[in-house]
């Protein structure tokens, strides 16, 4: 091979190469982008879904009810500052679950007083 | 006679005769001649009987150093002691006239005694006067007259010179013949026989190639004992015997080759092999020992570099190894001995069949053998490179003590293609539905014969309705080899949120894959599975579909619970000694089994009806009235199902009772037809209910899908109000491209909505044509009056060409449209409503239902939120692995 054709194979390959790794770099900022804005979008839904806590707390008269309600709204709240600040993780994602737990523990409570009333 | 008349004192001796002086010399020169020749002869006999004693003894067996040794001090001492012995005592001892007169007298006394005494005569000193010497001289005459007629030499003793003389001769003409005739046997005894004490072997006629003068055989094996003939050997004898200690003999015939080949059969004790070949005799020491064997063996594996394994040791206990093309196979073997040598024997065989891809010829190479390297007891066997073909290692080996190893190891090296690697999706069904923002979690799993590089889904959309949007097509890594130390199985959670990845309502399909560490190996894909990705209304449609099916069971149900009923009517009315007999007893049996069986069908009803609350509750538009009506028609399902009915199924039990008389009996089949009656009035009124709620969910779903294209009209407008100062007036291609791009937007916005409201109008000709309500056949007359959907697909091309403030009036005109027919279709439902819910009334129970509704709905969708929650986690963390391939 004469050494003119080996230049230019070789500046093709590693221009390949290159664009491979581009194309690798775009694709993880274009997902990262998505993580970003779906993250954003979560802590807007679950900035709504701790105002419909507070709206509930309001029509309630039992105290633990309000209590446990009120719990949920305050994690509600850490976990839309986290999602807020693009954090998914571990944390975020138990924050979660407990809010759930809570909500559960909450309907248990209401309807053990309609029950017993 | 002067001379002697001068001395007269001095004695005077008379000579002996001259005759007899004579006759006495000569008799002693023939002694002495006689007894020195017989002193040589008998020396040199010595000599030459010992040498032909050492001679003869080698021919017979290898004689000792010793023996020939003495046998030499034999045959000298007969010159070194006797001759001398031999002439003192005959030629010393016989050399006066004395001692010749009495060897003489042994053999003739009476003249020896007279020779003696005229020897006595001629030795007498006395005086002259005393002894006559005249005397004495006419004595010795007379004596020497008288032995002059004897012959002295017969008075010899007998003489053997002429026996040894010819002894001599025969042993010399023995030893000379062994030195002409057989020249190398006789110089080889003479050399022994010289020097006994030097290490010159014995000659033998028949004359063996060197060898060993010990052996060591396999242990209780038979085994061959091969002896060479030299090719200088001057016999060679056509048998040969060998003798195994005390053993009978073993023969064997010379063969062509000029060996000797002596079979002996397997031997334990240690001995000697005695053997006879001509004259040649040998000794060998046998020495019985097991053979060595292999106490252990493995194979170190090399993979190909591309499979990035580290070398893997395997301990051979099988005759099979598979192994990947393109591996190396080193092998190590320890020994119950140290090992002299070992080799190996790598014979290919032909192709596999299970290898059609090879490009290696169909035809095995020939088999190489290559020596091993080994050290004390261990053999190490070099790096074998497995291709195509299978290959049969065959592993010998010798200890130190010459013996070959116990069976020869044969190991085959199967060479094994690297797989595709596998991939199941796991814990979904294969088809599902979905809302665009719910999240359905499934397990990936893939599985590889050398290890899973990588493991992740890829999807691909397609659209159900005509639109220009592009479907959905795309992929997320899950999972590394990195992430795990079982590189044979990978599997990861999926936590799959369209709304996560920017996935619109559409049908996926999803398939997972797989990757594996072949060089340009493609990915290996699961069955695809199938996700139905709906819009809010085509959810809220599915689950109008699911509430038909149920309502339809539960209309079935209560068939059953009714002929049940009558059934058992039936029986009450038999006289009260019937009821308990074994007829009745049977149908009440089966009236019971039929009441269990209806009670399992209605938990599992209440079950479903749960599952649609709970989509009910996650699709999120389905009004609270209609909610309310699911979660009471649900929670009369499972008092019926859990209270209720088994409360039927218990007293029909107890009317079966034995122990009970005919009144109890049927007393407790009244106490049950009674509550069944209670039964199927609840049942009438759950069903009522659902239907209720089932005409208030379709209505509703048309209610606000009109709803929501008016909403979608209102922000079509909405945007080009906002963007009108800058394209208003303008060409589509004067436009900022920012502007281009939003019209464009619009543009396919107006184009879904279009599509949407056609749907509609579609779904309500279907529904009409099932409930007949007057109402949505107006609202469809209306609607296909109005041409709503030509007239926004034509709003559609005033928005792509800009006509902004037309479209605008157009997007408010037919938004405020849509609102009317919503209205016009809720106003009817209000009334029902009324109707339906009349029953209930408000009260605390109205209270309760709509905080669990809240609830419900609250708890959903914070699933909702954490599943997404886990699937942005997900997208996160798979975007480190693209970082980092």
């Amino acid at each position: 091979m004469r050494p003119g054709i080996k230049i230019i194979t070789a500046a093709l390959l590693a221009a390949a190469m290159a664009g491979v790794g581009i194309a690798d770099e775009e694709a993880a900022k274009e997902g990262l982008k998505k993580h970003e804005v779906g993250s954003q979008k979560l802590a807007g839904e679950q900035d709504e879904l701790s105002a419909d806590v507070q709206d509930l707390i309001e029509e309630q008269t039992a105290e633990d009810v309000i209590g446990l309600l009120e719990e949920v709204e305050e994690i509600m709240a850490e976990v839309t500052t986290s999602l807020d600040t693009f954090d998914t993780g571990g944390p975020t994602i138990a924050a979660e679950t407990e809010i759930i737990e809570k909500i559960f523990e909450a309907a248990r409570k209401r309807s053990q007083q309609s029950g017993g009333t | 006679m002067a001379a002697d008349s001068s001395s007269p004192s001095k004695p005077k001796q008379t000579p002996l005769p001259e005759s007899l002086k004579e006759q006495l010399t000569g008799f002693r020169s023939q002694l002495w001649k006689i007894k020195v020749a017989e002193a040589v002869l008998c020396g040199f006999f010595g000599l030459l009987a010992s040498y032909l004693v050492v001679f003869g003894l080698d021919r017979v067996w290898a004689t000792p150093a010793t023996v020939r040794l003495a046998v030499l001090i034999g045959g000298t001492s007969l010159f070194v002691f006797f001759a001398p012995y031999w002439i003192h005592r005959w030629v010393f001892g016989h050399r006066r006239e004395d001692q010749l007169a009495r060897l003489i007298a042994r053999r003739f006394p009476k003249l020896g005694d007279r020779l003696l005494g005229v020897v006595e005569l001629q030795r007498q000193n006395e005086a002259e006067e005393l002894l006559s010497p005249e005397l004495r001289a006419a004595a010795m005459k007379n004596v020497a007259k008288e032995a002059k007629g004897r012959d002295f030499v017969q008075a010899l003793p007998a003489s053997r010179h002429r026996s040894w003389s010819l002894a001599v001769l025969a042993t010399f003409a023995v030893a000379g013949a062994a030195l002409v005739f057989v020249p190398k046997a006789g110089l080889n005894a003479l050399k022994r026989w010289i020097m006994p004490l030097s290490d010159t072997p014995r000659y033998t006629f028949t004359r063996l190639e060197d060898f060993s003068k010990h052996m060591v055989v396999p242990y209780g094996e038979s085994f061959d004992l091969a002896l060479k003939l030299r090719d200088d050997s001057d016999n060679r004898p056509p048998l040969g015997t060998a003798r195994y200690g005390a053993q009978p003999a073993v023969e064997s015939a010379l063969d062509d080759s000029g060996l000797y080949v002596f079979s002996f059969p397997g031997q334990q004790a240690q001995d000697f092999i005695t053997i006879h070949i001509g004259d040649a005799r040998h000794r060998i020491s046998v020495e019985p020992t097991l053979r060595p064997t292999v106490e252990s063996l493995s194979a170190v594996v090399t993979y190909p570099e591309y499979l990035e394994l580290p070398e893997k040791r395997i301990d051979l206990r099988a005759g099979v190894l598979p192994v990947v093309v393109d591996s190396t196979v080193g092998l190590e073997a320890t020994a119950s001995r140290e090992l002299q040598s070992a080799s190996l024997v790598n014979r290919p065989l032909p192709l596999h069949e299970g290898l059609p891809d090879s490009e290696a010829s169909p035809e095995p190479p020939p088999p190489s053998e290559s020596s091993l390297r080994v050290h004390k007891r261990k053999l190490f066997a070099p790096a074998i490179p497995v291709t195509a073909h299978p290959a049969e290692l065959t592993l010998s080996w010798t200890d130190v003590l010459g013996l070959e190893g116990a069976g020869r190891f044969r190991l085959r090296v199967d060479p094994v293609v690297d797989q595709a690697p596998s991939v199941y999706i796991q814990g979904i069904d294969r088809q599902r539905v979905m809302l665009e923002e719910e999240t359905v979690e499934f397990d990936v799993l893939g599985e590889d014969d050398f290890g899973v590089k990588r493991i992740g889904i890829e999807w691909r959309g397609q659209f159900t309705k005509p639109t220009d949007e592009t479907p959905a097509n795309g992929e997320l890594a899950l999972a590394d080899s990195g992430d795990t130390s079982d590189l044979q199985r990978l599997s990861e959670e999926v936590a799959f949120s369209p709304s996560t990845l920017g996935i619109s309502p559409q049908k996926l399909i999803i398939r997972a894959y797989a990757e594996d560490f072949r060089p340009d190996g493609p990915r290996a894909y699961s069955d695809p599975i199938t996700i139905f990705i709906l819009t809010r209304d085509e959810h809220a449609q599915l689950l109008k579909n699911t509430f038909d099916g149920i309502i339809g069971e539960l209309e079935d149900a209560a068939r059953r619970e009714q002929n049940n009923f009558d059934e058992n009517q039936r029986l009450e009315r038999l006289e009260d000694p019937k009821l308990q007999e074994d007829e009745a007893r049977d149908r009440l049996q089966q009236q019971e089994a039929a009441e269990a069986e209806n009670t399992e069908r209605m938990q599992d009803l209440a079950r479903r009806m749960e599952e649609l609350l709970k989509d009910a509750v996650r699709n999120g538009e389905i009004d609270k009235e209609t909610m309310t009506k699911i979660a009471r028609a649900m929670q009369k399902m499972q008092e019926l199902g859990n209270q209720d009915m088994p409360e039927v199924e218990q007293s029909l039990r107890d009317s079966q009772d034995q122990r009970s008389t005919p009144d109890q009996s049927k007393k407790d089949l009244q106490e049950a037809i009674e509550k069944q009656k209670d039964v199927l009035e609840k049942m009438q009124e759950t069903i009522e209910e659902a239907n209720e709620a089932n005409r208030n969910f379709e209505a509703s779903t048309f209610i606000n899908r009109l709803k929501r294209a008016a909403s979608e009209e209102d922000s079509i407008a909405a945007a080009l109000i906002d963007s009108i100062n800058s394209i208003i007036g303008m060409s589509v291609e004067g436009l900022d491209p920012a502007d281009q791009r939003l019209i464009g937007e619009l543009s396919m916005q107006q184009r879904r909505t279009a599509s949407d409201v056609r749907w509609i109008q579609e779904d309500l000709g279907h529904f009409y044509a099932r409930t007949q309500k007057e109402i949505h056949k107006e609202l469809l007359t209306e609607m296909q009056a109005s041409h709503v959907d030509t007239a926004l697909d034509d709003n559609r091309e005033r928005i792509a060409e800009n006509q902004s403030y037309k479209s605008i009036a157009i997007c408010k005109q037919w938004a405020e449209q849509l609102r009317e027919w919503a209205a016009k279709l809720e106003g009817p439902k209000d009334g029902g409503g009324g109707g339906g819910g009349g029953g209930g009334g408000a009260g605390p129970n109205d209270d309760d239902f709509e905080f669990m509704l809240k609830v419900m709905r609250m708890i959903q969708k914070e699933q909702d939120i954490r599943s997404r929650t886990r699937a942005l986690e997900q997208l996160r963390r798979s975007l480190g692995q693209i970082a980092t391939p």
